[in-house]
């Protein structure tokens, strides 16, 4: 939640307006019914805002303190008891599944494939198949692609945290940015399901969202024996972290604490194993609420070797811990080859005159 | 925010409203949510007409003001 100061307004002063102070205010508003246009619009807007190379947005920090919390209660509350979310805890529906495509062909090279084959049904029969290139906008330059192997993505990863290291036994309070996210590499099939009145939930809900408004949604038939990971609250993804560690402390270290507060070890999942047991990982909108940007605890003290180069100046707890960032709420990531075909392409484009995504 | 941040939910069922207010996420939906107010109880310059208003745009001052020194800390 973003606020600004106008032209003309004084600035405020420290001790001006405390979290208690809120906690008092918000206790004496009454809490209304929302709606579930209300629900959506404002968890979109959440989610425009997510970030995780930066502190919370002022508001939000003050949502946290404990006093702001309790006084939430009944709002949270009112939510819980008058809008229907049962879909919102259920588990991948596999014959709904859609991959997005954008049309970004201001900022990028040119549009994506996708964009210049018929809308509708696909006939595969009669018409080339649509591969996951053609979601993906052509290459620019000297052809510098995407990761597309987990094999490839492993040892970028592990080139990157040895290199990080090696920074920080130089300097051990260096301030070094770098990837944030927790996702599996961009290069594989990626999909959201949809509300029930059809629209992809990925072209509505998208983490620092900024601006896109055209998308070709393609629907995946899936291979029926897809064996999925569900992430329905942080002990999911805890799992799989112990299970599959990957260390990533030294490349987190900085752009992590900056969002949580937190400096100690991270980790992340090894999606490169992860794969040997699951085909997708899928993240539902109740997961993405419970888990997306928490300090998820992974266990106490050391879950991967001991390194003397691995950074430990300034940590603030002695545990392991990791944070799911970058997940985009209900997309499942397809580690392997289980995507069969694509049966359907529609376009979605954003309508200004309605708020709202609509189809055609 | 601390690794005790981390919602300590088992459940994997229906959300609940500790579900919300122990995520950032969910916490940032319920404060937005909060401080949503109805078009009919303001006026054409953004005036509260009623007491509900009234105490909403209160909690709205405060928050930006809250939330302002915040982002400057």
């Amino acid at each position: 939640m973003a606020m600004y100061l106008g032209e003309g307004d004084s600035e405020p002063q420290p001790g001006d307006i405390t979290a208690q102070n809120v906690a008092a205010t918000l206790r004496r508003v009454t809490p209304v019914r929302p709606t579930q246009i209300d629900l959506e619009n404002e968890l979109a807007e959440v989610i425009s805002g997510a970030m995780y190379w930066q502190p919370p947005h002022g508001a939000d920090q003050i949502a946290a303190d404990p006093e702001v919390r309790e006084a939430l209660r009944p709002f949270a509350e009112m939510v819980i008891s008058t809008v229907p979310l049962d879909g919102w805890t259920a588990p991948l529906d596999p014959g709904n599944q859609w991959a997005l495509a954008w049309d970004d062909a201001d900022h990028r090279s040119g549009l994506p494939a996708v964009f210049d084959r018929p809308l509708g049904p696909v006939d595969s029969t009669a018409a080339p198949a649509i591969t996951l290139t053609d979601l993906y906008p052509p290459l620019e330059g000297d052809g510098a692609s995407l990761s597309w192997e987990l094999d490839e993505w492993l040892a970028d990863v592990l080139t990157a945290e040895t290199r990080c290291r090696h920074d920080f036994a130089k300097n051990p309070y260096m301030e070094l940015s770098g990837e944030w996210w927790s996702t599996p590499p961009d290069g594989l099939w990626s999909s959201t399901g949809a509300w029930p009145n059809g629209t992809p939930i990925g072209v509505e809900l998208v983490e620092d969202d900024f601006g896109l408004e055209r998308a070709r949604a393609c629907r995946l038939r899936l291979r029926p024996d897809a064996r999925i990971a569900e992430i329905r609250a942080p002990e999911d993804w805890a799992d799989l972290c112990r299970r599959y560690s990957l260390d990533v402390t030294a490349q987190r270290r900085y752009v992590w604490s900056e969002t949580t507060g937190r400096k100690g070890r991270w980790v992340i999942p090894d999606w490169s194993r992860v794969a040997e047991e699951f085909d997708g990982v899928h993240v539902g909108l109740a997961g993405y609420l419970r888990t997306a940007g928490a300090v998820i605890d992974v266990t106490e003290g050391r879950l991967v070797e001991e390194s003397e180069t691995i950074p430990t100046a300034g940590n603030t707890d002695d545990r392991t811990a990791s944070v799911m960032a970058g997940w985009h709420p209900d997309t499942t990531f397809w580690l392997n080859d289980v995507v069969e075909a694509v049966n359907e392409v529609a376009e979605w484009h954003y309508d200004s005159d309605v708020d709202r995504w609509v189809r055609g | 925010m601390t690794a005790d941040d981390a919602p300590p939910t088992l459940h994997h069922d229906r959300l609940s409203a500790e579900d919300l207010l122990v995520s950032p996420r969910g916490r940032s939906l319920v404060f937005g949510l909060a401080l949503n107010g109805r078009d009919d109880e303001f006026d054409e310059e953004g005036e509260p007409l009623t007491d509900r208003a009234r105490a909403l745009s209160e909690a709205r001052h405060d928050v930006f003001i809250a939330g302002f020194l915040a982002d400057k800390e």
